[in-house]
């Protein structure tokens, strides 16, 4: 097979222009992505190095595996696909879902274990990508509706740091809250 | 696109990481996310949400959601356009036994009426209405008076104040004050007030806090000429203090109307209703005065019937017109304040600010009810007996009356009237004790510094 036309140009299906910009992107594990110059802006760090000219067409990203970058570069192809020919977009998630036609790709995409979408949530803020952060946010808050203290604490095993003394002080004191 | 394939190939790329880093499976947790993303996840939840659950997992999550970076968040994701409200006030039962009442209007039905039922509780708990009353309020802390009798001779009254917040359930008590049963002349009367100051921005404060005071002014129902005593007391020190205040330059002298209208904390002051239907503010923190003149519009020979803020806008109301005569008759005037921050005057504060601008002309006559048609021949007869209760806070276009025992919605746009809800007082006229407050819901409520506040002794 030829590694140099398949393992190179990795996400890229459609017929690009071939005069579109490409970058790499170096995962924290040595682990290069070429991706289109448009898409990778999408993430306003990496917007922010190009613009800076420190690109030097591979830009190391220490602090996001490849796993974890992979799913983010598809996310942003995807997004910027929907964008179109406008400036990368900032998808607001407060918006109303029926308007947007990538809710339910989006829905999916997020349809992972914990400790991935936590990994996307700090990808997402390190390479600070807006639309990926709020998705990523808003599904981990949607998971903490309606559920009890406790049950927050199971859901995302956090430690009860309240000894029980503490924890019945606050209990007594806020007993109304806690009905 | 599959990134297993990825892991397939990765041994492609001989780097010194790639087998430790397939060994390492990813084990980031909640607990891993700096503060100011945490702070993202839980900042548009709802207020219940966070203060009542969240904020008791971890005391992590305690501290970060107490601080002033967090509520300003909160407060920047939940806009202030549709915030629940309380009406509070107080009516005579057929025992003639005073009552509270507590209504709302917040948008869902099932959620409120539970929620309204624990707060209306709570209130009567901590307020007994035949012991207390719920006199004055700024957002959603009330000021509270007990009054006690201590046998004495001759007898002393042990008037005691406390600050509640009936959403947190705090209450804060203020140091007492003695006040003699019979003033040597004539009588005593009290005009007091509550202004906070919430200070979002101030991000060296580790916990969220709020300033307030409360401002007391003795009356003996005379004019006050050219000062008059005030008694604040300070959150800030947790004491009372007494000064003296000189009276406006631009008025000779004032005196506080009879009926008291409910005092409104708006840009810094605190506006009392005087005769003539002027407005006297005063700034607690900074012990300037200010005075609203009266509306042009405004009929001559009455106050004006209420004061309210909508839209953080000051509003105030007439009713008039004359049973006797058929060219006037029954009108609800309604006039806001503009340009209160224009200082045309020289030296700001101290002279006349801001002036009433004519919102709503209407007579009674040409409204109407489509639910309930004895109300609309009620209105259409020669005189209708009419109170405006209180302005809805955030809809500019609603009124609340009371008419015959029922508290009436008003819109002022379509001239329609329709039933809010009953009040089963003794006998049709209300008397309005004190006027209702309405107790208007920040997203964020307003914490009251307390003197045991165990939460906030925890370590970090």
């Amino acid at each position: 097979m030829a590694s140099s036309s398949t393992s190179v140009v990795v996400s890229n299906k459609e017929k690009e222009n071939k005069n579109t910009k490409k970058v790499t992107l170096k995962s924290s594990d040595g682990e290069s992505f070429e991706v289109d110059e448009s898409v990778a802006m999408e993430s306003q760090t990496i917007k922010h190095i190009i613009e800076d000219g420190c690109a030097n067409n591979e830009i190391p990203l220490p602090n996001v595996t490849s796993g974890i970058l992979s799913r983010v570069i598809e996310y942003c192809k995807k997004h910027k696909e929907a964008a179109g020919e406008s400036e990368p977009s900032v998808t607001s998630y407060t918006s109303n879902s029926t308007t947007n036609p990538l809710t339910e790709w989006d829905t999916e995409f997020v349809k992972v274990d914990q400790n991935t979408l936590f990994d996307l949530i700090l990808a997402a803020n390190y390479l600070d990508i807006k639309g990926l952060l709020d998705l990523t946010c808003k599904t981990v808050a949607d998971m903490m509706k309606g559920k009890t203290p406790q049950e927050i604490r199971e859901t995302f095993h956090i430690k009860n740091d309240y000894t029980p003394e503490e924890e019945a002080e606050v209990r007594k004191e806020n007993q109304w809250a806690f009905e | 696109m599959d990134p297993d394939s990825h892991k397939r190939r990765r041994g492609e790329f001989a780097s010194m990481d790639s087998p430790h880093s397939l060994l390492q499976p990813s084990c980031t947790s909640i607990n891993d996310l700096p503060d100011c993303v945490l702070m993202e996840i839980l900042a548009p939840l709802s207020l219940p949400t966070v203060v009542l659950h969240c904020k008791w997992v971890s005391k992590r999550w305690f501290s970060l959601i107490s601080t002033p970076c967090f509520a300003r968040r909160f407060i920047t994701l939940h806009p202030h356009l549709h915030h629940p409200f309380s009406l509070i006030f107080y009516y005579h039962d057929c025992h003639l036994n005073r009552r509270l009442l507590i209504t709302t209007n917040s948008e869902s039905e099932s959620e409120s009426e539970s929620k309204l039922k624990s707060l209306a509780a709570y209130l009567h708990n901590k307020c007994d209405p035949n012991t207390s009353s719920l006199l004055a309020c700024c957002n959603d802390l009330l000021l509270c008076r007990v009054k006690r009798v201590q046998q004495h001779c001759p007898p002393i009254n042990m008037v005691s104040y406390s600050i509640i917040n009936p959403i947190s359930r705090r209450c804060l008590a203020l140091p007492p004050r003695l006040v003699p049963h019979f003033p040597p002349h004539g009588f005593l009367d009290i005009r007091l007030g509550i202004i906070c100051s919430f200070d979002y921005n101030n991000d060296k404060q580790v916990q969220l806090s709020s300033s307030f005071r409360v401002v007391l002014i003795p009356w003996s129902r005379t004019k006050f000429t050219t000062q008059f005593k005030v008694h604040i007391f300070s959150s800030d020190t947790g004491e009372w203090s007494d000064s003296v205040v000189l009276c406006p330059p631009n008025l000779d002298g004032f005196s506080f109307s009879i009926i008291a209208l409910p005092t409104i904390p708006y840009k810094g002051f605190l506006f009392w209703s005087i005769d003539g239907g002027h407005l006297l503010g005063f700034d607690p923190y900074n012990s300037t005065c200010c005075v609203i003149e009266k509306p042009i519009q405004m009929e001559q020979g009455r106050n004006l019937d209420c004061l309210g803020l909508c839209h953080g806008c000051l509003r105030t109301s007439q009713v008039s017109g004359s049973p006797h005569c058929n060219e006037h008759p029954a009108c609800l005037r309604i006039w806001d304040l503009v340009d209160f921050d224009n200082n045309n005057n020289n030296g700001g504060g101290a002279g006349a600010r801001g002036k009433w601008s004519l919102k709503h002309e209407l007579y009674f006559n040409q409204m109407a009810s489509e639910k309930s048609p004895w109300l609309t021949q009620y209105v259409t007869s020669m005189f209708p007996s009419v109170s405006v209760l209180a302005f809805h806070p955030n809809d500019a276009n609603i009124v609340y009356l009371m008419i015959q025992s029922k508290v009436l919605f008003c819109n002022l746009q379509s001239r329609t009237l329709e039933v809010f809800c009953h009040v089963p007082q003794r006998g049709h006229t209300h008397y309005f004790t004190y006027h209702p407050l309405s107790s208007v819901l920040p997203s964020w409520p307003t914490p009251i510094p307390s003197v045991r506040d165990a939460i906030a002794d925890y370590p970090q």
